[in-house]
């Protein structure tokens, strides 16, 4: 009986605290900032990676040693020309011996 | 006649019997079957007969698998076809080894005739091994030792103490009659030995230019030029990269 009256009490003097501040002020925020920490991070943009150009390599032996140039291979201009280069880098090397560019 | 052989192998390898003439004769050969496996690179140029003439003094290595003359092949990875020179001396390397001293000729870039530098034989750090293994009428020791980029397992004969083998190693109490390399790419297999009075060959320096400068000086420059190269190349728009191949020798430490 006791705890009947006690809950009662309680949910009648709650009621009327409630009841004497009945209008909630909400705070009026004048400069909006953002909270980088609020940010969602569970957003996921697809960006295309940018994709490496394929090389193209154009080798050629001088005793031990090897010698390379590359080309962008969609760069046909510069590609056809990395043959002239190889074989002028086998030359300033000594090595154009007997070989000859096609 | 394991006996004989050793007796013969003293009387005429004992040091003091040496002379300026008699340097230059050998008294016996081991020939050695070499081969080299290193994939994409001209290594096929190493393969084949090799042989060690010696006497107490001095000892000379040749590659009698070496063309006689220049050739050249198409490999699908090169633009251009891959050019081996060859030589009728079959690249001999020289030593002497009291001097502790080598003269190696290869194929270079600087010279038709071939090129002759000044190495140092002996400098390997070995470890002596208690195994044991026979080669033809020679009981071998084994030993280990690292030699320019690759560890080796030689097998030398106490019976002849001669501090050479095949390529440049050498160092040992005794003549090494077989070796390889513990990476799997080089391997020297033993193919026979000949131990006479009336062995034909003379050692002899090798023909060549001479540069007048040691292997590691040697391949120090030409880092220095090719790294150069490939700069200038670079600084005028090539797209270039200049490497070395693997060989024999990975690296070219004293």
């Amino acid at each position: 009986m006791k705890k009947v009256f006690l809950l009662f009490a309680l949910l009648v003097c709650g009621q009327f605290t409630f009841a004497s501040n009945p209008v909630q002020t909400l705070p009026v925020y004048s400069d909006l900032t953002v909270d980088s920490n609020s940010i969602p991070t569970d957003i996921h943009v697809s960006i295309e990676p940018e994709e490496e150009p394929d090389l193209c390599w154009n080798c050629a032996t001088c005793e031990n040693v090897l010698i390379c140039v590359y080309c962008i291979c969609t760069n046909t201009e510069d590609c056809a020309d990395s043959y002239d280069k190889l074989f002028n880098l086998l030359c300033a090397a000594g090595c154009c011996y007997n070989v000859s560019p096609d | 006649m394991k006996f004989v052989i050793s007796i013969l192998v003293l009387l005429f390898a004992w040091p003091g019997q040496a002379n300026s003439q008699s340097d230059s004769i050998p008294i016996g050969r081991v020939v050695y079957a070499r081969t080299v496996d290193l994939p994409g690179t001209p290594s096929m140029r190493l393969n084949g007969k090799t042989s060690l003439l010696f006497n107490s003094v001095r000892s000379l290595f040749i590659h009698h698998g070496a063309f006689a003359g220049d050739t050249s092949y198409q490999d699908d990875q090169y633009v251009f076809p891959v050019h081996i020179k060859g030589d009728s001396e079959g690249f001999p390397i020289y030593k002497l080894h009291q001097e502790r001293r080598m003269l190696s000729k290869f194929s270079c870039r600087q010279s038709d005739a071939h090129c002759i530098v000044s190495d140092t034989l002996g400098h390997i750090n070995w470890k002596l091994h208690s195994d044991q293994k026979d080669f033809g009428p020679y009981t071998c020791q084994k030993a280990t030792g690292v030699f320019r980029g690759r560890e080796y397992e030689a097998w030398y004969a106490l019976d002849i103490p001669i501090p050479s083998g095949p390529h440049k190693l050498g160092g040992l109490p005794g003549l090494i009659l077989e070796a390889r390399s513990l990476d799997g790419v080089v391997e020297y297999r033993f193919a026979g030995i000949e131990i006479s009075n009336r062995m034909k060959g003379i050692l002899q320096p090798p023909s060549g230019t001479h540069l007048g400068i040691s292997y590691t000086e040697y391949m120090d420059s030409e880092k220095q030029f090719f790294e150069n190269l490939e700069k200038e190349a670079r600084a005028s728009g090539i797209n270039t990269t200049i490497s070395f191949l693997p060989d024999i020798e990975l690296s070219w430490e004293r």
